[in-house]
């Protein structure tokens, strides 16, 4: 029976997917998933479940996102900005920058 | 009265007496767990399955560190690793006669009941230990043990799985038949270490903790408990069978085929204050 391992390295951290390995029942694919998977490094959770448990899509079955262009949604575009840039919009902090805004009347 | 509050943590503060008793016990437990170790390395790649190869090739790793551990205390009495292992007579080796025994190739039940017998053992000698009062000894234990849990759990729940039918049985029978005897050896030898405090129990008491925890363990599984009498040779004198020798042979053939004059050591063993 084939189970699928799942790992998380630091509380809160995510559980992340390390492999799978054959056991004939529950105990034994405990103990040897501790052997198999959490013996060198430090591990605080290991999930193990059967892989006939885990529901599988893939993108042969159905259309995920993601397909079309929609990079304006994201703001990368202020990533890489060349620090000599900072000179151009010096501000003078002893400048009361406050805005103020008047109301209508 | 033992002044068990008392902290010993170098040979220096201890007398003649109390070093030599000392030094036997961590040679016990030393070669013990070095014999142990050789034992499960031999199913390396030839495990019933891929993930057992792994966990018992990983024990056979656990039980030489734990015997690193013990071989680098017992240098602060004056020896190097090579006195220890690699050119020491093999007279002068004090390990149980039980981990000496060879397996018949390929019987894995046997190697099964034999680590449930020692790391059993093992737990209960280390619990023994922790708050021994040579320092450098009770430090050490608590990793060590955790690792031991490990291996009582993998053996017992393999026992389990074998004793679910006939052959399995069978076989467990013949393993039990063959190593329960030598399984006492383990608590045989000089019984000085608990007047000093070294130990915290006798090793009487912890052979009769033995049988009480294996006893009931095989009757569950409907296997036969033989008589628990003390065979010889009892491998704690120096005495060993005549399986120990060619054993012996086959740990140092490498160090001697290589042409070593001294171990290769990959990490440094420091021990914790």
């Amino acid at each position: 029976m084939e189970w699928e391992v799942f790992r998380q390295s630091k509380p809160g951290g995510d559980l992340s997917f390390c492999g799978n390995l054959y056991a004939p029942d529950r105990d034994m694919a405990v103990i040897y998933a501790k052997k198999l998977f959490a013996r060198r490094e430090i591990t605080c959770k290991l999930w193990i479940l059967p892989s006939e448990e885990v529901t599988k899509v893939s993108e042969d079955d159905v259309c995920f996102g993601g397909e079309t262009n929609r990079e304006y949604r994201l703001a990368r575009g202020y990533k890489d900005i060349s620090v000599d840039l900072a000179d151009d919009v010096e501000v003078d902090l002893e400048e009361d920058t406050t805005i103020e805004v008047e109301g209508d009347s | 009265m033992v002044d068990t509050d008392s902290r010993y943590s170098s040979p220096d503060e201890l007398t003649k007496d109390e070093c030599k008793t000392v030094e036997s016990l961590l040679r016990r437990l030393a070669d013990d767990e070095l014999i142990a170790g050789e034992q499960c390395i031999e199913w390396a790649v030839v495990a019933p399955t891929i993930e057992s190869d792994v966990s018992i090739a990983s024990i056979a790793q656990d039980e030489l560190g734990h015997a690193r551990v013990w071989y680098t205390i017992l240098e602060d009495f004056g020896y190097t690793e090579n006195d220890l292992i690699y050119e020491r007579d093999p007279n002068d080796f004090r390990h149980s006669t039980l981990v000496e025994l060879p397996v018949d190739e390929g019987n894995w039940a046997e190697t099964i009941v034999r680590m449930y017998f020692y790391d059993t053992a093992e737990q209960l000698r280390l619990e023994s230990l922790a708050g021994s009062s040579y320092r450098p000894l009770g430090t050490r234990v608590q990793k060590i043990l955790d690792e031991e849990d490990y291996h009582v759990e993998h053996a017992e729940n393999w026992l389990e799985r074998l004793a679910a039918n006939d052959d399995g049985q069978t076989r467990l029978q013949n393993a039990v038949d063959r190593f329960f005897g030598p399984a006492q050896t383990l608590f045989a030898g000089p019984d000085d270490a608990t007047e000093h405090g070294f130990r915290t129990e006798s090793l009487s008491d912890l052979r009769s903790k033995w049988l009480d925890i294996v006893e009931p363990k095989l009757t569950s599984l409907e296997l036969t408990v033989p008589a628990d009498d003390m065979p010889e040779p009892i491998g704690r004198d120096g005495n060993h069978t005549e399986h120990w020798r060619p054993l012996f042979d086959e740990i140092i053939e490498t160090y001697h085929d290589l042409d070593r004059s001294e171990p290769t050591k990959i990490m440094d063993e420091s021990l914790p204050e």
